[in-house]
């Protein structure tokens, strides 16, 4: 009896404790939330440091889950501002979304994307990077350099040469008409089953770890635009003019209420998404991702290096 | 002092209480006795509202049993059971001093109780602090006869209380339960299926079949029922003879001697010796022969002439 | 033979196999990628190879043919082994590939998990045999926090995030525990009732199953819906932190997992309570309340801690999955791990996870016992379920 008195009590002052702990400041302090990988902790942190700069309090909630969970807390105000990709607008209203074309422009996919959440939902897409992390095609640099491929025309004429190739990609991108079927279709070359690996998960790490090694006899992968391993594994990225996977610029992404008590937020953050090209964003992924860096420190020394923080 | 009018008890298609008609003096202590599923055990457990009878009623002190809580009834009314149930995180001490604790005895009055009856039932002081995990079997039952009788109820209830103990224990424990009740004179039922602990235990002994009385007598006065068949099968041919347990020299001759023989082992010294007699020391240090006419007689002394 | 003579002789082997066989450490010159395998003979000059071997044959020898020699002094030094082996693999430096050294980092490879196995058996035999073990385990420990094992893929990625990985470790434990904690009033209840009511029986155990056969990760998702909807309906819940996402939802479904295990050794507990002991007591003259308060219900506790032990072991690992649904937790470094490939990560995560599990079990282990010898029950482990 002693016992269950001692834990009930035990279990009442931990639910009081964390109830203290759950209530919110007086000033509404930003919680920021990204998603879990490593541009996400590098972005994250970022917007953190600059935010903190600013006099503005944050609650870091970085890496916070998949970007489903992400998208569902920020509608329903659990996380305040985010880092998202224009091209999710084809999931978010998909009913509107009746002209497919408009992802391929990186310009219209975040006007539709801008314009129906803010009038729909009251979530505001701030000023994205120019940085396409979308899916492409990687291949060694030599291989590329040795075959004279720069982009995906090429590509093309190297396979209907009917020289060898065998490409890894995840199942999604292979089914997708914005994807594989797509690339297929707009530059003329067919597939077959013997010439893919097929994945079920997107993990693109396990992916270019094959192309490296050159497992299996692939000799292409499926890639990511600003992933860290182009800069570190020496591999290039089969340029795509057509834009046939949708474009997916990072961009900040934060709930009205939240924007109208700090309209700042908009001013600080533009100049710096606007300088993170395709490039200096793999450079920083690669850091995190491959050097193991701190993201923290990663982003801290950009900011100063650029002169978005004072050193 | 209880009194049991047509009790009746069914658990499904079987009798167990066939309209039981019983009354149990102050003081006296009655054994029932039968064959497994005669009721005997039902009939006990209806004294204490631990069976609910189906109809007929019990009486104590010319009280209705069912007219008071039966919490407060079973605190008036000891019990001892086979497997004793002592309470296994409790320690001896705090086993005993139960139902006094419920009756808000003052500390010091439960001490002297229990002290008293640890004594009585000849188990150590040291004990008072073991656990019954601790305890051998005959040892446990002596601590549940304490904890039956801690409040000095009037009324004790035993059902085969003894089975569970090695014969040799048993003996022991019988005869130490006998002097108990000699002294305390409590109104004592007592089941059980062994006939010689009957005998040597009983004031009265009531013997059952399907839920019916057959006998309720003395043991010395069962002998002469032995033309029934029932009472003839269950008691024994040889009931006389067990019957000789009861008694000791000292009550053939009706004082105290040196030998502590009780008549059947007295018995069984005259069958040993070639002319059938045996040689005791009395009181008066004088030795004394004793012939096997001697027994007779003791044994038929209260018949009518 | 004796179980002390099995498992030195089995973790002599293992330790056999774990030299010759197999890879005792990756050098990889960045957190992603494949490296170097480190054999045994990286880490351990030749003159320390044979003097391993020769020490071990003279041990089995001795082992097998002059068992009365206990070997105690040679056990004790065995349980520093792995550590000093963590540390020389640490610091192992190909000959012939560039790195930075800031950037390079060592993997523990599965030749160094079989070596520690084998020692932990072969420490295992004899008196102090389990002393032996924590020891070896405190040694490794020691290892990673003294500096030298800095280059351990391990520690970069805990110096990295050393505050994140403390503050998800303390919410980990918190969610954990507390879900379990307030499962145990309405576990103990509904073990109660089923006993109780036994038409309700089925029904209770029916509705305690469905939470531990359904996918954890299912009853979280599913779990976000009504959650949301409440959260919008009632604002002042969002403010307590109660909304569709993060904690609630995983504290929710880590309660309704914990309700089995102590529920149905509640019942288990009650209903096997020696039957005589229950008959004393109400033949002694207590009423219901009396009886199941101070006899009852005390002589059940043994396998309600039980329950109790298992619900809180349960949810420690049930917990990583929280870390899907913005909950935190070690699952959210175990995720972002996998999500980037980087494995040191995963096992960051995971570490500590497995640790608590066994460290709260043992705690509820000593719990058991001294309540069991208070209690003087005689209490067989296997007779409950859950």
């Amino acid at each position: 009896m002693k016992t269950i008195k001692r834990m009930l009590l035990l279990g009442i002052a931990m639910i009081l404790i964390l109830a203290g702990c759950a209530k919110s400041t007086d000033k509404k302090a930003v919680v920021v939330a990204t998603m879990l990988d490593s541009e996400g902790s590098v972005l994250g942190q970022m917007i953190l440091q600059l935010l903190a700069d600013n006099d503005i309090e944050t609650v870091n909630r970085l890496n916070f889950g998949t970007p489903d969970i992400l998208r569902t807390a920020l509608e329903n105000g659990e996380v305040d501002l985010v880092v998202d990709y224009t091209g999710s607008g084809q999931y978010y209203h998909p009913e509107d979304a009746t002209d497919t074309t408009i992802w391929n422009d990186p310009v219209k996919g975040y006007e539709f994307t801008e314009k129906l959440d803010r009038e729909k939902k009251n979530i505001f897409w701030l000023t994205p990077s120019s940085a396409n992390n979308t899916e492409s095609i990687a291949l060694k640099r030599s291989f590329a350099e040795a075959n004279d491929i720069v982009d995906m025309a090429d590509l093309a004429e190297y396979i209907n040469a009917g020289k060898p190739f065998k490409l890894i990609l995840s199942s999604k991108f292979a089914e997708n008409q914005l994807g594989l079927l797509g690339f297929e279709t707009q530059y003329g070359f067919k597939l077959d089953d013997n010439q893919l690996i097929i994945l079920s998960s997107g993990n693109t790490a396990e992916m270019l770890q094959a192309l490296v090694n050159g497992t299996n006899g692939v000799n292409a992968s499926l890639v990511y635009g600003t992933d860290g391993a182009l800069d570190k594994m020496d591999l290039v990225v089969v340029e795509d003019p057509k834009h046939i996977p949708p474009v997916y610029l990072p961009t900040p992404v934060i709930r009205g209420e939240v924007l109208d008590l700090y309209p700042e937020i908009r001013s600080i953050l533009k100049p710096v998404f606007e300088s993170l090209t395709l490039e200096v964003l793999q450079t920083l992924n690669a850091k995190v991702a491959y050097d193991g860096e701190n993201a923290a420190d990663v982003a801290e020394a950009y900011l100063k290096d650029n002169g978005f923080l004072e050193k | 002092m209880i009194r049991i009018a047509q009790l009746v008890k069914n658990y499904g298609n079987i009798t167990a209480l066939d309209r039981v008609d019983l009354t149990i003096e102050e003081g006296e202590c009655v054994v029932l006795i039968g064959p497994s599923g005669c009721g005997k055990s039902t009939l006990l457990r209806s004294i204490n509202r631990m069976v609910q009878p189906d109809s007929g009623s019990v009486y104590v002190d010319e009280q209705d049993i069912l007219k008071y809580p039966p919490e407060t009834l079973r605190r008036k009314i000891g019990y001892c059971i086979q497997n004793v149930g002592l309470f296994p995180h409790y320690t001896v001490y705090e086993n005993i001093a139960v139902v006094p604790k419920m009756l808000k005895w003052s500390k010091a009055k439960i001490e002297e109780r229990v002290d008293f009856l640890m004594d009585l039932t000849g188990l150590p002081k040291e004990y008072k602090t073991k656990k019954p995990h601790e305890l051998s079997g005959g040892e446990a039952q002596r601590v549940g006869v304490c904890r039956a009788l801690a409040a000095d109820p009037d009324i004790l209830l035993m059902d085969e209380p003894f089975g569970a103990v090695d014969p040799m224990t048993r003996v022991k424990i019988q005869t130490a339960f006998r002097n108990i009740q000699k002294e305390l004179k409590k109104t004592v039922v007592f089941v059980t299926h062994d006939v010689e602990e009957a005998v040597l235990l009983a004031d009265k002994i009531a013997v059952m079949q399907n839920g019916k009385i057959l006998g309720y007598d003395t043991p010395s006065n069962f002998a002469l029922h032995m033309e029934e068949e029932f009472v003839r099968s269950f008691l024994g041919l040889d009931y006389p003879v067990k019957l000789l347990k009861r008694y000791n020299i000292d009550d053939l001759l009706n004082q105290e001697s040196d030998s502590k023989l009780t008549l059947n082992e007295l018995l069984a010294g005259m069958l040993e010796s070639p002319d059938g007699n045996v040689t005791i020391q009395n009181a008066n240090g004088d030795k004394q022969t004793l012939h096997f006419e001697d027994l007779i007689h003791y044994l038929h002394k209260d018949d009518q002439v | 033979m004796k179980p002390g003579r099995i498992s030195f002789v089995t973790g002599g082997f293992l330790v056999f196999l774990s030299w010759t066989l197999l890879a005792w450490g990756e050098f990889k010159i960045n957190r992603v990628s494949r490296g170097i395998t480190i054999r045994m003979m990286d880490v351990i000059p030749l003159y320390g190879w044979i003097l391993m071997i020769a020490i071990f044959i003279v041990s089995f020898w001795f082992e097998l043919y002059r068992p009365k020699i206990k070997q105690t002094v040679l056990l004790w030094i065995l349980t520093i082994a792995p550590a000093l082996c963590l540390i020389g693999i640490s610091g192992f430096v190909p000959s012939l590939t560039e790195f930075d050294p800031n950037v390079a980092r060592v993997s523990l490879g599965i030749g160094f998990y079989l070596f520690l196995g084998g020692i932990l058996l072969m420490v295992s035999k004899g008196k102090g045999g389990q002393t032996r073990i924590v020891s070896t385990l405190v040694w490794v420990f020691v290892a990673l926090g003294s500096g030298f094992a800095d280059s351990l893929g391990l520690i970069r990625e805990y110096n990295n995030l050393q505050d994140v990985f403390v503050r998800e470790l303390f919410r980990h434990v918190t969610l954990a525990l507390l879900s379990a904690c307030l499962a145990i009033l309405p576990g103990v209840m509904l073990g109660y009732a089923s006993l109780r009511y036994p038409k309700a029986k089925e029904w209770i155990f029916g509705f305690v199953h469905l939470f531990q056969v359904a996918p954890t990760l299912s009853l979280l998702a599913l779990m976000m819906i009504p959650l949301t909807a409440l959260s919008r309906a009632f604002p002042f819940l969002a403010d307590l932190g109660i909304k569709g996402i993060g904690f609630a939802p995983a504290f929710i479904v880590l309660f309704l997992y914990s309700l089995l295990p102590i529920t149905s050794n509640t019942y288990a507990g009650l209903s096997q309570t020696d039957p005589f002991v229950l008959e004393s007591a109400t033949a002694l003259g207590m009423t219901e309340k009396q009886k199941f308060r101070r006899i009852w219900f005390p002589l059940s506790l043994p396998a309600i801690f039980a329950g109790i032990r298992t619900a809180m072991t349960q949810n420690i690992g049930n917990t990583i999955l929280a870390g899907l649904v913005g909950g935190g937790g070690m699952g959210a470094l175990i995720f972002l791990g996998l999500s980037q490939s980087a494995l040191d990560l995963v096992l960051l995560g995971t570490i500590p996870v497995v640790t608590m599990a066994l460290l709260i079990d043992a705690i509820f282990a000593i719990l058991e016992k001294t309540t069991i010898k208070r209690l003087g029950v005689k209490y067989d482990p296997h007779r409950t379920i859950g």
